[in-house]
């Protein structure tokens, strides 16, 4: 009887031991992969408006939260994604393309905060209004040195909104590359 | 002892191939997607991300994966040097796929003082001399040997032939060829002294240079100077943008004139930007444009959706085939030399210039490869495309130094 009894509380630890080490979702799986979304926009760095052709530059940070319900952790290799301004309502106008390739990991199930920051100017911003955007530009009939102003001048109180789309972050795990598609917009 | 000796053969083969699986090839990309020639800029950027990432899942170069470093410099120059110098002594790449050719030649006496290979998205033909700038390589015809081309082509198949120059044609009078560009862009300027001489060659009148900016959205000063030259065709050396301002112009004004346009110039928004305008313009394309049917095309869909799911593949242009393009050459230029044990500058120079009619690049619409120590033009064959019923597609190819051999030689570098 207590034979039987010792190889059943043996038995009960092997299989607690075994639970408690599965490591959970994998993050290839869908429910296990990471994923991203924005918090919010702020300025990094602002400087007072000089009328263009001057470049002032403006300094935005995009904090995105980095939920890994994995058992595993998993390291971020790059990360890019494209800002738009809105322009007119519910009209936007792409600005840039930020890419980072700095690895960072994030361990398993946890939430994480990562910041990636983009320094525009207003020069450059006005040549992808003349150029790239050039179509969106004359469809809303609008000024480029007057709209890129308006932007600048509310900026502060985010009077308009910021839109993050085409993002796409590549997690690199031990068990293969993970695609992780993302977007959002700032004020909510 | 037998048993130990097993144990320590799989202990040295677990090392060596986790190294080997640890191993990676790092790769620079510059690339413009907010300067002035971001109308294409970005779209290839695309291209370049989505074709190493296949490559990647492809098995890299030899098993060895390829960590890509692409960033925008917005067609600034000054920006493009401090972002190679990043590449060089902190990113650590083995070569670098360049943008621009104002760039592009800027850096030239660095990148050959430091032997790194560089292949650039600008295909002046001042980069195809390896005696001048041994490390730079292009992936398309280059921007001479295509303007002479274009407007052999337009000689030859238009003016000749068609019904529209019949008159002038048989009343003996010399064809009137303008050229529209940015005279401050190197990229712009890059084939105007071949083309000129191209007209030259065939009997053309050449009236004066038209400076069109690569940001125009109004250039009808310059179209009423191209009419009261009498024009009968213009060349266009900017990027699309701005072409396309220029073709609606011309329409407007009744310039009567033909248009043939440079590489960067012609693409898949070309009609949608210019509308009636650009019908029959003709222009140089580097491959298969996004919408047409080449045996890659699979590929290139796929990895469009997987990594841009985002972007609707109907504003895809034939850029994001021409990254392809780029990226594949490289590759295979890396995986030569990765086989011959020198993954490094030189090593791969080398492996560049052992392709012998390489047909790696047939797949995404290019040409056949040929590269030697003393002769870096990509490939002599010149493929001209047409606006028809509203959709740029493939007329012709003129093989170049087929049809002017003895000139071909002298030609190089120009």
């Amino acid at each position: 009887m207590r034979k039987l009894l010792l190889i059943v509380v043996m038995f009960a630890f092997v299989l607690g031991g075994m639970t408690a080490c599965k490591p959970g979702l994998l993050p290839t799986e869908e429910a296990g992969k990471p994923k991203i979304t924005l918090d919010r926009v702020e300025i990094a760095s602002y400087f007072p408006w000089v009328d263009l052709p001057a470049n002032t530059p403006l300094g935005l940070a995009f904090v995105f939260n980095v939920d890994n319900p994995s058992g595993y952790n998993v390291m971020l290799d790059n990360i890019k994604f494209t800002v738009s301004f809105e322009a007119a309502p519910g009209k936007y106008i792409e600005i840039t393309t930020p890419t980072v390739y700095d690895r960072v990991y994030f361990p398993s199930k946890t939430t994480s905060q990562y910041r990636v920051v983009s320094i525009l100017g207003s020069g450059t911003i006005r040549l992808t209004l003349l150029v790239a955007q050039a179509p969106k530009v004359q469809e809303l009939k609008l000024d480029p040195a007057a709209l890129i102003k308006d932007w600048y001048t509310k900026i502060g109180d985010f009077k308009f909104k910021i839109k993050v789309h085409e993002g796409m972050a590549v997690f690199q795990t031990e068990k293969g590359d993970i695609f992780v598609p993302f977007e959002g917009t700032f004020p909510k | 002892m037998r048993m130990r000796m097993m144990v320590l053969v799989c202990f040295v083969l677990c090392f060596i191939s986790s190294w080997a699986i640890g191993q990676e090839v790092r790769l620079g990309a510059l690339q413009d997607t907010t300067g002035a020639t971001s109308d294409v800029g970005k779209d290839e950027a695309l291209g370049v991300r989505e074709a190493t990432q296949y490559f990647n899942d492809a098995g890299g170069i030899n098993g060895k994966r390829i960590r890509l470093f692409q960033y925008d410099y917005g067609y600034r120059v000054p920006e493009a040097i401090t972002t190679y110098k990043r590449f060089r002594d902190y990113d650590k790449v083995v070569m670098v796929l360049g943008w621009g050719t104002g760039d592009t030649e800027a850096l030239s006496p660095t990148i050959n003082a430091d032997k790194m290979p560089y292949l650039s998205s600008s295909f002046s033909g001042h980069l195809c001399d390896p005696k001048k700038t041994p490390y730079n390589f292009v992936y398309g015809t280059d921007y001479s040997t295509n303007a002479r081309g274009a407007i052999q082509y337009w000689f030859d198949e238009v003016w000749k032939k068609e019904p529209k120059w019949k008159e002038l044609r048989e009343k003996g009078v010399k064809p009137k060829f303008i050229c529209f560009m940015d005279t401050a862009s190197p990229y712009a300027t890059a084939p105007i002294k071949a083309i000129k001489e191209q007209a030259t060659i065939l009997g053309f009148e050449i009236g004066p240079d038209q400076h069109v900016g690569l940001t125009a959205l109004d250039t009808k000063s310059q179209v009423l100077t191209a009419k009261g030259f009498g024009a009968n065709l213009v060349w266009h050396g900017n990027t699309t943008m701005s072409v396309s301002a220029a073709i609606k112009d011309g329409h407007v004004l009744a310039l009567g004139a033909d248009h043939i346009i440079n590489n960067w110039g012609f693409d898949e928004n070309l009609p949608k930007l210019a509308g009636p305008a650009a019908e029959g313009a003709m222009g140089l394309l580097g491959c298969a444009l996004f919408i047409d049917e080449y045996p890659a095309k699979n590929r290139v869909l796929e990895y469009a959706k997987k990594l841009n799911p985002g972007i609707p593949l109907e504003n895809r242009l034939i850029r994001t085939v021409q990254g392809w393009v780029k990226v594949a050459m490289a590759v295979e230029a890396m995986k030569r030399a990765d086989k011959a044990g020198k993954l490094n500058g030189p090593g791969i120079k080398d492996a560049f210039e052992t392709f012998k009619d390489w047909p790696g690049l047939k797949e995404y619409g290019g040409q056949l490869v040929t590269l030697t120590p003393t002769d870096h033009r990509y490939s002599s064959i010149v493929r001209v495309g047409r606006v028809v019923k509203g959709r740029p597609q493939t007329v012709m190819e003129i093989d170049m130094r087929a049809k002017y051999p003895d000139k071909w030689a002298g030609w190089l570098g120009y």
